[in-house]
């Protein structure tokens, strides 16, 4: 994948990967949106070469739901129509369906998780899944079996803080903020996303785009990931930004109406 | 030295547990058999990482690691501060921990790890051992803890920690004001009524029991789900003598706002009592409001009302119309309305239209001696606003 050839990890994160490894805690992962909170799991899974299990978390999400799924409805299409797939109906085995928690726990050899946005979820959730995150297992209610990770898998994360974590979940976590790249961590983000940037036109840009998001009143202040959109764009359109005045394509950068109105 | 920033960190509450103080232990132990050098700008991120858990609490770590590692005068004196740690930390641990921290008490075999831990690093710096870094003097060798040790805009582009820390970057973070939000919201859970809603979905346990029941005849049982029903306003008091008390109000606003299990809800404010109009903003703007007497066709009568108030004000302006020199103005200028009700009128028409009605006092109760607090008690049931008043006055609108 390209994009992942792009990540710019900084120093302070590689240090927080690092202690999560020796400790083998989660490492839980805050920060501004577009800092690329989910895209370091991706990225560290690519660059050690270890299989990655995804878990998005909704707000409807339950803590079970990331272990395994009981198909009772399969199960008992096939106890009443008999089955061609090779099912055993008997054996409810063949109807237990690992989720990516489960999976990631049964796979053999290391291996990354992600837990996605956890503060999507109901405020009780992380609590839910202390003891699996302590102890790397879970059972199965239906066949009693116990899933045990042979090693525990890296785990990360992340969280937009839309709500508080509890305490108990945190204790049990690594944590690191990514806070907002500075201008010369910016440059090489930008330059490793684009390499052939005209120095001049990186510089003008990136002044613009700090001095846009040192204005405090904006509902939404751009990211990375706008700034990408944005350089993307002067590129394509040929803009150099000398002696501009106006700020071409905002509407990249700033996507509320309100933000936008304070440029008219 | 450790252990002093340990504490200092929990007396400018940041949470921290055992549990972080051994992960720190165990990763500094693990550097150091890989014979990796710890500068100080290296620990201050290693130590943040495992003891600090929320962005809101930086600054405070800051604050400790700057008051903690800076002021040692020589390398002597560094190294005594080590030596009394480690023959204090046991004892030290065991009781102030105790002590600080009862619900989170470590349990037997933490206790057991944490002394394993500690007789280790003794015998490391007895036998002369270097635990950490280089140089071999100091028990921890942690390069950096004394002055001469920090290098200031030393090689290449690493920072100084003290530097950073004591520039206090994430001072903007700080939100010691949400730290009970979570609490209040806990609480709020509790506030539901849960009604069969929606659309039908199949239930499975239930299908599967009734196919049995039916000899494998397939029966698929829908059932409905359970939602909370349940529909909340917050009326608050706002200005004057509640001005104070602003801080706890937004606090129980925010957790209500952000608990979206409620069916409806919907927040209005008043001055002192509620006169002809609720207001919509907090600044009482008079052209965005709610006629009193509209309430009812808004609210059902099964709707929940949470009033945030002292209830504190001149008698005459509970007991008399007119009360508010504000309110009367306003009307004036409107001149088309005028309700023949006192603020004491009002109370009571609003308990009878919403029988669960509460009122939160954000004065502690032993301050509930004025006459107008007292005649609103009579008629609204009256807790204080703190968790536990919560929890009572949620019991009474259950």
């Amino acid at each position: 994948m390209s994009e992942l050839n792009e990540y710019v990890l900084s120093e302070e994160l590689k240090e927080a990967i690092k202690i999560a490894e020796i400790t083998k805690r989660p490492l839980l992962i805050k920060g501004e949106p577009g800092t690329g909170k989910t895209l370091l799991a991706n990225f560290y899974a690519n660059q050690n070469n270890l299989p990655l299990f995804r878990w998005h978390v909704k707000s409807t999400t339950l803590a079970k739901d990331g272990l395994y799924f009981y198909d009772a409805l399969t199960r008992l299409n096939d106890s009443r129509f008999g089955d061609q797939s090779g099912r055993d109906v008997n054996n409810i085995k063949d109807y237990i369906r690992m989720e990516a928690m489960g999976q990631a726990f049964s796979f053999d050899g290391p291996c990354v998780l992600l837990i996605d946005e956890i503060d999507k979820a109901d405020i009780e959730f992380p609590n839910d899944l202390l003891l699996e995150l302590d102890r790397m297992e879970f059972s199965i209610t239906e066949t009693g079996e116990v899933i045990k990770a042979k090693e525990r898998p890296i785990v990360f994360i992340t969280s937009n803080s839309e709500k508080e974590l509890p305490d108990a979940f945190l204790r049990r976590c690594v944590f690191h903020y990514i806070s907002f790249p500075d201008q010369n961590m910016m440059k090489d983000i930008v330059k490793a996303h684009y390499p052939e940037v005209d120095k001049s036109l990186l510089e003008n840009a990136l002044s613009m785009f700090y001095q846009i998001r040192d204005i405090n009143e904006l509902r939404k202040k751009p990211s990375t990931s706008e700034l990408i959109d944005w350089i993307n764009m002067l590129l394509h359109q040929g803009a150099n930004l000398k002696g501009t005045k106006e700020i071409p394509f905002i509407g990249t950068l700033l996507k509320s109406e309100e933000d936008l109105s304070k440029f008219k | 030295m450790f252990l002093d920033f340990f504490y200092k960190l929990r007396s400018l509450n940041a949470p921290v547990s055992t549990r972080e103080y051994l992960d720190l232990l165990n990763v500094l132990d693990s550097y150091s058999k890989k014979n990796e050098t710890i500068s100080p700008e290296r620990f201050y991120q290693i130590a943040r990482s495992i003891l600090i858990k929320d962005v809101k609490y930086y600054d405070a770590y800051d604050l400790a690691f700057s008051e903690c590692f800076s002021g040692l005068v020589s390398d002597d004196d560094f190294k005594s501060k080590l030596n009394d740690w480690l023959q204090n930390a046991l004892e030290k641990e065991l009781s102030e921990e105790r002590k600080a921290n009862a619900m989170n008490l470590p349990s037997e075999e933490l206790m057991k790890e944490l002394q394993k831990r500690i007789d280790e690093q003794k015998e490391r710096h007895d036998g002369g051992n270097k635990w950490i870094g280089t140089g071999g003097t100091s028990a921890f060798g942690h390069s950096g803890f004394n002055p001469n040790g920090i290098r200031v805009g030393g090689e290449g582009i690493n920072k100084s920690a003290l530097a950073v820390a004591g520039r206090r970057e994430f001072k903007d973070y700080r939100t010691d004001e949400i730290l009970n939000i979570r609490q209040i919201k806990v609480a709020l859970k509790k506030l539901r009524s849960l009604k069969e809603s929606g659309r039908k979905e199949l239930n499975i346990e239930k299908s599967i029991k009734a196919t049995c029941n039916n000899a494998g005849e397939i029966e698929i049982i829908e059932t409905k789900s359970r939602k909370n029903n349940l529909k909340l306003v917050l009326l608050m008091d706002i200005g004057g003598s509640m001005t104070p008390h602003s801080n706890r109000v937004s606090q129980l606003f925010s957790a209500a706002h952000q608990t979206n299990h409620f069916k409806e809800f919907k927040h209005y404010y008043f001055h002192n009592i509620f006169y002809d109009d609720l207001y919509h903003h907090a600044n009482l703007h008079p052209d965005e409001i709610t006629d009193f007497q509209k309430l009812k066709s808004i609210h059902n009568s099964d709707t929940r009302f949470i009033i945030v108030g002292d209830a504190y004000m001149a008698p005459y302006e509970l007991f008399q119309m007119t009360g508010s020199m504000r309110e009367f103005y306003y009307s004036f200028i409107k001149d088309n309305k005028k309700s023949n009700l006192t603020g004491m009128d009002r109370v009571e028409v609003l308990k009878k239209l919403y029988a669960k009605t509460v009122w939160l006092n954000p004065e502690p109760k032993k301050l509930w001696s004025a006459p107008t607090i007292k005649a609103i008690k009579e008629v609204i049931p009256m807790f204080e606003l703190s968790i536990d008043g919560l929890s009572e006055a949620i019991k009474e609108l259950i």
